[in-house]
């Protein structure tokens, strides 16, 4: 041992030099979250938990014109129209997606001429048996009437961006 | 049954502020078919933002075809519950709008979908024929049918200036997805590649710029013309495209903006109105 490392094994340099790393790491910003307590930020574009809006009238929005049905690749959606009504709209009586199946391609979205089927930001929708990822038109409308106003914010945000 | 314009005044207040004021100068019977055709403008104008492939847009594009061009026939069966299809279906049942507008109208957009580059000035001008055109004569056969024939010249040109301030605004927006709406011959005499315009480069992008503006105030100057000369009941329709002029003095002094943005304030685009009603 040399006199260089004597001194500094004597005033403890090794030790403070620690402290001083800990104590910097303890004021800083903390790089983790308290999930689920907190989240992390995800883009306006994330494709998450399937929704069906409605307007702000609360009309469903969906008008049974089948084409999230025809352009899924994944053949996911199945969609049963009612008879045309009085006004002359049609409407669901049966709007099924199997989560299960789903690949989030987000073409749903894109095909629907009125904004109903969305994929809005929720990504904390697991199950635990298979049967509760079959999702039935009611289910649907909930999660729209729940997320409406994240969706509504993030398709605003996202549009300038395509 | 009789359609809910509301979304559609509602759509048009939010999304296109110029439209939406110039319609307050229309009588007020004719407000609610006015916004309708600039909400349907709105909805289809912007099927390239909600789609990431053209497929997706095509789609949604000959959703409307179907439903607006086909529920508007004689075997018309209403706007299938979409607000601004029911409104927009009610105005051309109730103003008798030629179909075959509407059809090319939407199968013009269907360029917005692709990269293709503008290929010349000809197209440019076909294309703002198609859509921005088409809808000022469509709001003058709402405002006043009888005078529509008279403004054919004046609304061909305006709606060719109008869609000139509209690119270069959206110059930004554009080359952020890789189209190019300048015309490839306007881009040549500017000296200016596609490349470079997508590139963003300074010099060769504000020499195409200056040359699209000057080629827009070409337009321009020939729709005020006719203009003049225009009554006063189809003027509301007039008053948005004749707007560009400002937009393109602004860009031509000023330069095109990082962001693109240009605009007038309320009360300036209120002077300009009233006076453009006035005159």
């Amino acid at each position: 041992m040399n006199i260089s490392q004597a001194v500094q094994s004597l005033f403890l340099k090794e030790f403070f030099q620690a402290v001083g790393l800990s104590m910097r790491y303890f004021f800083k910003p903390k790089t983790t979250i308290n999930y689920p307590f907190e989240k992390g930020p995800i883009s306006p574009r994330f494709r998450g938990e399937h929704a069906l809006r409605r307007y702000p009238n609360g009309q469903e929005r969906c008008i049974a014109c089948k084409l999230c049905e025809a352009i899924c690749p994944a053949q996911a959606i199945t969609i049963e129209a009612g008879p045309r009504r009085n006004d002359g709209t049609r409407r669901t009586v049966r709007y099924d997606i199997d989560m299960v199946k789903c690949i989030y391609c987000g073409f749903c979205q894109e095909a629907c001429p009125v904004d109903a089927i969305v994929e809005g930001p929720n990504f904390e929708f697991s199950t635990e048996t298979r049967e509760e990822l079959y999702y039935d038109k009611e289910k649907l409308l909930a999660n729209g009437d729940r997320w409406e106003r994240e969706i509504a914010t993030n398709i605003a945000l996202d549009a300038p961006y395509r | 049954m009789t359609a809910d314009f509301q979304p559609s005044t509602d759509l048009v207040r939010d999304e296109d502020p110029d439209r939406a004021l110039s319609t307050l100068f229309a009588i007020v019977e004719k407000r609610d078919s006015l916004n309708a055709l600039y909400a349907f403008n709105i909805e289809t104008g912007r099927v390239r933002d909600r789609v990431s492939q053209p497929l997706p847009g095509e789609i949604r594009l000959q959703w409307w075809r179907d439903t607006v061009v086909g529920a508007a026939g004689e075997a018309g069966e209403g706007g299938a519950g979409n607000p601004y299809a029911e409104a927009l279906v009610e105005t051309i049942k109730r103003h008798d709008l030629p179909l075959d507008a509407f059809d090319r109208f939407l199968e013009a957009r269907i360029f917005d979908l692709y990269d293709d580059p503008m290929p010349e000035r000809s197209a440019f001008e076909a294309y703002a024929g198609e859509t921005a055109s088409a809808l000022i004569m469509l709001a003058v056969m709402v405002l006043d049918r009888d005078e529509a024939a008279k403004s054919a010249e004046a609304a061909g040109h305006a709606g060719v200036a109008q869609l000139t301030a509209g690119v270069l605004q959206l110059l930004p927006l554009h080359r952020s997805r890789g189209q190019i709406f300048i015309p490839g011959d306007i881009l040549d005499a500017a000296g200016c590649s596609p490349q470079a315009l997508l590139a963003g480069e300074a010099e060769p992008t504000a020499r195409a710029v200056a040359a699209m503006t000057a080629f827009g105030r070409e337009h321009l100057a020939k729709a005020k013309s006719a203009f003049a000369s225009l009554p006063r009941s189809i003027r509301p329709a007039f008053l948005a495209p004749m707007l560009s002029g400002l937009i393109l003095d602004r860009i031509s002094r000023h330069g095109l903006p990082g962001d693109g943005r240009v605009e007038a304030g309320t009360f300036r685009r209120l002077w300009e109105y009233w006076t453009a009603m006035r005159r």
